[in-house]
């Protein structure tokens, strides 16, 4: 009986951090269990679309989630659709079952990031043959999938250039050695990642061909205090400045970046704000403008299922964001020259090259 | 030479988060009760550490209220366990779930923040600076300018190996261990001993998870504990509970995590070196299970 009895207890406190996680949060719409209450046949006869993101991670992860919330919110502004975001914890195990509920109550689905779901998603898009599925970030080869992929490759280039400009300008930024050593930090070793690598190598050598890369892999994407020590090997190995792609693990890199007073390139959203005096810019991935924007083509009926969706720095789905923030770092000519490139690169003259599989 | 030095430094670095955790869960592990909700003390003590160091503006209130929070969960581990005869395992690994949760309760509920927390007015703990090692630059560059625990971490190597082998509270400890029923016969309770092992280990854990975001990182991120607690398990289920075994092993572990991120990618794909902790944590579970399972059936 005792036993039972603590086996209740432990049942509790399972429950009890379940609703702790499950708290409310004032800033985003999005518990699964109340959107999942939703019933089905409650859509009007004239509804308006009905939009949801499921998420592979939380609101708040200052990156991916975060911009496509964005995106939501502008199109109940903007558009008038019906929005909600559905978010699978981090716990890969409920995949499957954020997806559904998804599907069931929502027209357009976008899947944020596309890459953690590939499995369920095979499974459910038989099932919803009327709904349209939304890879993010990527593109693959399942049948009926709709694809938005972001050229991070050209963000990239320009962040290359941006970092080989700058550590050649040891005028302006006192922190910068002479050595012409750059750095670029990955999380885990992905391919998405290596597209980052590669646009990044090539826009440093493009803007200043003698610069010395150094690439680094941190092997993991949730460790901040592994991608803080990444950051000091590399520093430690002569780079004055760091771009990251590394998603959590990257947010180490700014602590490394305090401690030793170099400098450090953001990615995905802005992160000027995590270091402002070292971060001199961040690569952004809009993946709010870029769902924005597939929102407003998939209701002008351009998009058919299966179609894959690029958004480079023309349609404004990758770019460099300097941040709002003083110091501004980047000289104005710097910038100049970083606008020239991307000029360079929506007119074609530049091609950027992509990371092959 | 620079670099070799910066690469022990890494190995320092990466080795005491695990090592201060380590040795708390050997004070559990020699009483008999092998700690597993070390991640889940780590991470509320980083978290608590953290907000209390940057509300009140002091790091000695962050250490000490950082510690008394995983004081509090162990105390909570230690009724379950002690007094309401619950599964260790179970117990453990539901607290380290709940830790979780709280957590992330408490930075979204209270500061609207959902994976992170990052303030400017964060005092974090001192970093030592011994002038006597001035004098040697090899010394200066290799023992010099660390954070508060990671010197003492080393330290606290040798008090639990003098508390282990040299005083009658350590015996006590291990005869908890190794013979609960003849500590019983001699008057003893085993209940107490293990009390006090619960509140040391937390005491411990606590100090490690400080260490992570008020030491290490300078910031709390729910993400930060990263597994340390679960490969702290391993390490003092690896040396039995014995502190030098347990050094040895954080050594080891420290230095292939510093090692895997210098490996240039283009020489060996980043996920080898990467593989080499936790493989050492499977090989260790694998070893020890045995003795763990021989255990819990000796003392029912």
């Amino acid at each position: 009986m005792i036993r039972n009895k603590y086996m209740i207890v432990v049942f509790f406190l399972v429950i009890m951090s379940m609703i702790a996680a499950c708290a409310p949060k004032p800033a985003a719409p999005a518990d699964t269990s109340v959107v999942a209450e939703v019933p089905v046949e409650e859509a009007e006869e004239e509804a308006t679309l009905k939009v949801a993101v499921v998420a592979g991670g939380e609101v708040g992860d200052l990156g991916f989630i975060d911009s496509a919330n964005e995106g939501l919110e502008r199109m109940t502004a903007e558009l008038g659709l019906e929005t909600s975001i559905i978010s699978n914890r981090n716990d890969m195990n409920v995949n499957l079952d954020v997806l559904i509920s998804a599907a069931e109550q929502a027209d357009l689905i976008f899947v944020v990031p596309g890459y953690f779901f590939d499995e369920q998603l095979k499974q459910v898009i038989p099932e919803f043959p009327d709904k349209t599925f939304v890879y993010v970030d990527g593109a693959t080869g399942i049948e009926g999938m709709t694809s938005v992929v972001f050229m991070q490759n050209e963000g990239a280039f320009l962040a290359g250039a941006l970092a080989a400009l700058l550590t050649t300008e040891t005028t302006d930024l006192p922190s910068m050695d002479d050595a012409k050593k750059i750095a670029f930090m990955g999380g885990a070793d992905m391919p998405v990642i290596h597209d980052y690598q590669v646009g990044f190598n090539q826009g440093a050598k493009y803007a200043v061909e003698d610069i010395e890369i150094i690439n680094q892999y941190a092997g993991t994407h949730f460790d901040p205090a592994k991608g803080k020590e990444t950051a000091l090997a590399i520093y430690g190995a002569g780079a004055d400045i760091i771009f990251q792609a590394a998603g959590p693990t990257g947010l180490g890199l700014f602590e490394a970046a305090k401690d030793v007073k170099k400098y450090a390139i953001g990615v995905d959203t802005n992160q000027k704000g995590l270091a402002p005096e070292w971060v001199v810019a961040s690569m952004r991935k809009n993946v709010g403008d870029a769902i924005f924007q597939f929102a407003e083509s998939f209701i002008a009926g351009e998009i058919e299922t299966g179609d894959v969706m690029a958004y480079g720095l023309s349609k404004n789905g990758v770019g460099i964001d300097y941040g709002d923030m003083d110091p501004d770092l980047v000289p104005q000519r710097i910038k100049d020259m970083i606008a020239e490139f991307a000029q360079e690169i929506m007119d074609g003259k530049i091609v950027v090259e992509q990371y092959n599989q | 030479m620079e670099n070799t030095i910066e690469f022990l430094r890494a190995s320092i670095r990466l080795t005491t988060p695990l090592l201060m955790a380590a040795l708390g869960g050997a004070f559990m592990q020699v009483s008999g009760v092998p700690n597993v909700g070390m991640e889940g003390m780590m991470l509320i003590a980083a978290l608590v550490g953290y907000i209390f160091c940057f509300t009140t503006g002091s790091w000695v209130m962050g250490l000490f209220f950082g510690v008394a929070a995983a004081v509090i969960v162990g105390i909570i581990y230690a009724i379950f366990v002690l007094r309401l005869k619950a599964d260790i395992f179970a117990v453990g690994i539901t607290l380290n779930i709940m830790m979780g949760g709280i957590a992330a309760y408490i930075i979204r509920r209270y500061y609207d923040q959902i994976s992170i927390l990052l303030s400017q007015d964060a005092k974090l703990l001192p970093i030592l600076s011994f002038s006597f090692l001035d004098k040697s630059p090899i010394l200066n560059l290799l023992l010099n300018n660390y954070s508060l625990l990671i010197p003492i971490s080393f330290l606290l190597v040798a008090a639990t190996y003098i508390v282990f082998y040299k005083t009658p509270f350590g015996f006590w400890l291990r005869a908890a261990g190794s013979n609960p029923s003849a500590v019983s016969a001699s008057g003893k309770s085993i209940t107490g001993i293990r009390l006090s092992a619960f509140v040391i280990s937390a005491v411990f854990c606590g100090m490690a998870g400080v260490h992570l975001s008020m030491g290490y990182l300078g910031m709390f991120a729910l993400s930060l504990v990263a597994g340390r607690g679960f490969i702290a398990l391993a390490i003092v289920l690896f040396g039995s509970g014995n502190p030098i075994i347990v050094l040895i092993a954080s050594l080891i572990f420290g230095i292939a995590d510093a090692a895997s991120l210098r490996i240039p990618t283009e020489v060996i794909p980043p996920q080898f070196p990467l593989m080499l902790p936790y493989i050492i944590t499977i090989l260790a579970i694998i070893l020890m299970s045995r003795y763990a399972r021989s255990f819990t059936s000796s003392e029912q």
